[in-house]
């Protein structure tokens, strides 16, 4: 009896301890392939800096937006579009399906798409470090150099990926401005087209000026008559009314006479091409085009405001660690898996066996 | 084991029946010591022994239970509803109605199911040895037998209490678990269930030796709660709480159910093989720390 209960906690043993675990150095050690692993971080930076006063993060009121844009790359990275960009790279499916991988870790050759985006989550890491808002990858796959190309590749799209949410952004935002401008910099053209239409049509620069021009002659002319008046009062104190020298006087007077009315029929008069009537519809179109001048002014204005804005909203991808070239397999950790497995299967062999010994002692 | 001991069993009702019935076997097979047994009869008889031993200490528990005082049942199955009512109201009232999307009652009544297992390793299972410590003195109860039989009155009490926070949720507010993932959840709860065997054998061996040792751990458990993410998403802790908090398995473990349940994303430093192996750990050493000292035990 004594024999056979020793027999027994040995069997117990042998199966429980010695069996798994040599099953399991036995594959680790002659079988299972080396995976390199390559690491790289990103980061990715904002313009516009946001500090909250406070920090809510306990109370579950949480994330800066550039965490937020961190963690939109992250599940980006996980993503079966990630998978199907890699695998039109590097051809990930041949790699993983290789034969010369041992069976465990290979990937089934008839794998589904599901069953391949699973196996690819387990060949790469994403870490988002919270506190340097840092994203950690890494990729182990059994090649060093493909382990490598991988990350490459994965940061190549996270690059293209940000610049096209970068693009979105500015495109919807400055579109808008940007038509406004334009409207407002085509009614400002048209009204300066209509002002020159106007001066071609009439001959005039500027009604102001013409204004001045009659006026100055309107005054020459008073002048001269005034002159003319006085001299003939002046001569007819001495010649006749027969005489020549007062005859020509007098035609001077209605000369003069005759074209101040014509000049003053110039400025104002109500036939409708009078100066006043054009200096009105000049100062229209002049006002108009003032208007619109400022319209156009201050649509500007924005429109470069929203393109500050913009490239401030602007997200870069900054690199912090380039992809690593892996030395050496670091992968499968034998030791460390086997330790783990006798550790585990021990305590598993002494659960057993005390139980079996407690309900024996119970006989 | 003089028949007086046994008719004296018998008075106790059910316990004294099914109790003096294992007995009774137990003398049978003293008288028949002569003819040695295999190993494998051995076992046989020995398992339909310890099963009959933990189920008498079963039903004596419960009778206990039930008859010492009709509040303390009614305690014990409301305990998870009220904790979930007082911490909800307190993220109620600061306006906060879902965590991660779900309705904060059942995010937080979900924390303490699994909690309370872990919990009930603590406080009401150790106790087992001691209380029941008279019965010792049959040959036939074994240390153990006491813990086996308090965890499972205890896990059986907690399923019936959790059904009925699922149900009384369901019934006043509507709400219920979505449970995408149903295997996930039982998962958790063996798990936690593994650990609150492992913790409840482990204090009861040494809470029985040193007066002190439950006392202590009953302190220094005390902020446990708080420490568990039961009241809170480990997902709104800063990464610095959260890596000091994965140390404690029973946040993985209530993160896992919580991932069965309602679909919620886990925190990142989420590893349920560690629950695993720290239970099986946990468990493995209890039993060493049994085996060691179950004659020790029984002469106290």
């Amino acid at each position: 009896m004594k024999k056979s209960l020793f027999s027994m906690t040995k069997m117990l043993f042998l199966f429980v301890f010695i069996v798994p675990v040599a099953v399991v150095s036995f594959y680790y050690y002659m079988f299972a392939s080396d995976r390199y692993e390559s690491l790289a971080s990103v980061y990715i930076t904002e313009e516009a800096s946001q500090s909250s006063p406070f920090d809510l993060t306990l109370l579950g009121i949480t994330n800066t937006g550039s965490a937020r844009d961190i963690l939109v790359l992250k599940s980006f990275i996980s993503s079966p579009q990630m998978l199907a960009l890699l695998d039109k790279d590097l051809n990930l499916r041949e790699h993983f399906t290789n034969s010369k991988i041992d069976f465990v870790s290979k990937l089934a050759d008839d794998a589904s798409k599901e069953e391949f985006l699973e196996y690819y989550l387990t060949r790469i890491t994403i870490t988002f470090d919270d506190e340097a808002q840092l994203l950690s990858l890494s990729s182990q796959t059994f090649d060093r150099e493909f382990s490598k190309k991988i990350l490459t590749s994965i940061l190549k799209h996270s690059q293209i990926f940000i610049d096209t949410l970068n693009e979105n952004i500015s495109s919807s935002q400055l579109k808008f401005f940007e038509a406004e401008v334009k409207k407002s910099e085509d009614a400002l053209t048209a009204e300066k087209n209509k002002l020159r239409a106007f001066q071609n049509k009439y001959k005039i620069l500027s009604t102001s000026i013409a204004t001045q021009t009659i006026v100055t002659t309107i005054s020459t002319l008073e002048n001269q008559l005034a002159a003319k008046k006085s001299e003939l009062t002046s001569r007819l104190s001495v010649l006749s009314e027969q005489a020549p020298a007062i005859r020509r006087l007098r035609s001077d007077i209605a000369g003069l006479k005759q074209q101040l009315t014509v000049e003053n029929a110039r400025l104002t008069s109500g036939s409708g091409g009078s100066l006043s009537e054009l200096d009105a519809q000049f100062q229209d179109i002049k006002l108009l085009i003032e208007y619109k001048t400022l319209r156009y002014k201050a649509n500007l204005d924005a429109f470069e405001k929203a393109k500050v804005e913009a490239a401030r909203r602007l997200r870069f991808l900054t690199v912090v660690a380039p992809p690593t070239l892996a030395d050496e397999a670091l992968y499968p950790n034998r030791p460390y898996i086997i330790i783990t497995t006798s550790i585990i299967a021990l305590f598993f062999y002494f659960i057993l066996s005390i139980m079996v010994a407690t309900i024996r002692e119970h006989a | 084991m003089t028949l007086a001991r046994v008719t004296n069993a018998s008075n106790y009702g059910i316990m004294g029946k099914c109790f003096s019935l294992a007995v009774l076997k137990n003398h049978v097979t003293i008288s028949s010591k002569f003819k040695p047994l295999t190993p494998a009869q051995e076992l046989k008889a020995g398992f339909t022994r310890f099963q009959s031993v933990i189920w008498a200490l079963y039903f004596k528990e419960f009778k206990i239970r039930l008859g010492k005082s009709k509040t303390g049942i009614i305690w014990v199955l409301l305990e998870p509803v009220i904790a979930m009512v007082v911490i909800s109201t307190i993220w109620l009232i600061i306006r906060r109605k879902t965590i991660e999307n779900v309705h904060v009652m059942l995010y937080i009544g979900s924390g303490f199911i699994i909690y309370l297992i872990v919990r009930r390793g603590i406080t009401p299972i150790p106790q087992g040895i001691k209380s029941n410590s008279s019965l010792l003195n049959y040959p036939g109860v074994k240390p153990i037998d006491t813990i086996f039989a308090r965890f499972i009155l205890e896990m059986w009490l907690h399923m019936i209490a959790s059904i009925l926070l699922f149900a009384s949720l369901f019934w006043i507010l509507g709400i219920h678990p979505t449970f995408p993932d149903p295997l996930l959840c039982f998962q958790a709860i063996g798990i936690a269930a593994m650990l609150s065997l492992g913790i409840g054998l482990l204090l009861g061996i040494y809470g029985t030796f040193y007066e002190s040792v439950g006392k202590t751990v009953r302190v220094f458990t005390q902020p446990l709660m708080i420490m568990s993410g039961v009241i809170y998403s480990m997902n709104d802790l800063p990464q610095r709480g959260r890596e000091a908090l994965s140390w404690n398995p029973i946040v993985h473990l209530i993160s896992a159910f919580r991932q069965g349940a309602f679909g919620t994303k886990p925190f990142a430093e989420y590893d349920l093989l560690y629950a695993v192996y720290l239970s099986i750990f946990i468990l493995g050493i209890s039993f060493i720390a049994y085996y060691a000292n179950r004659f020790r035990l029984i002469q106290k």
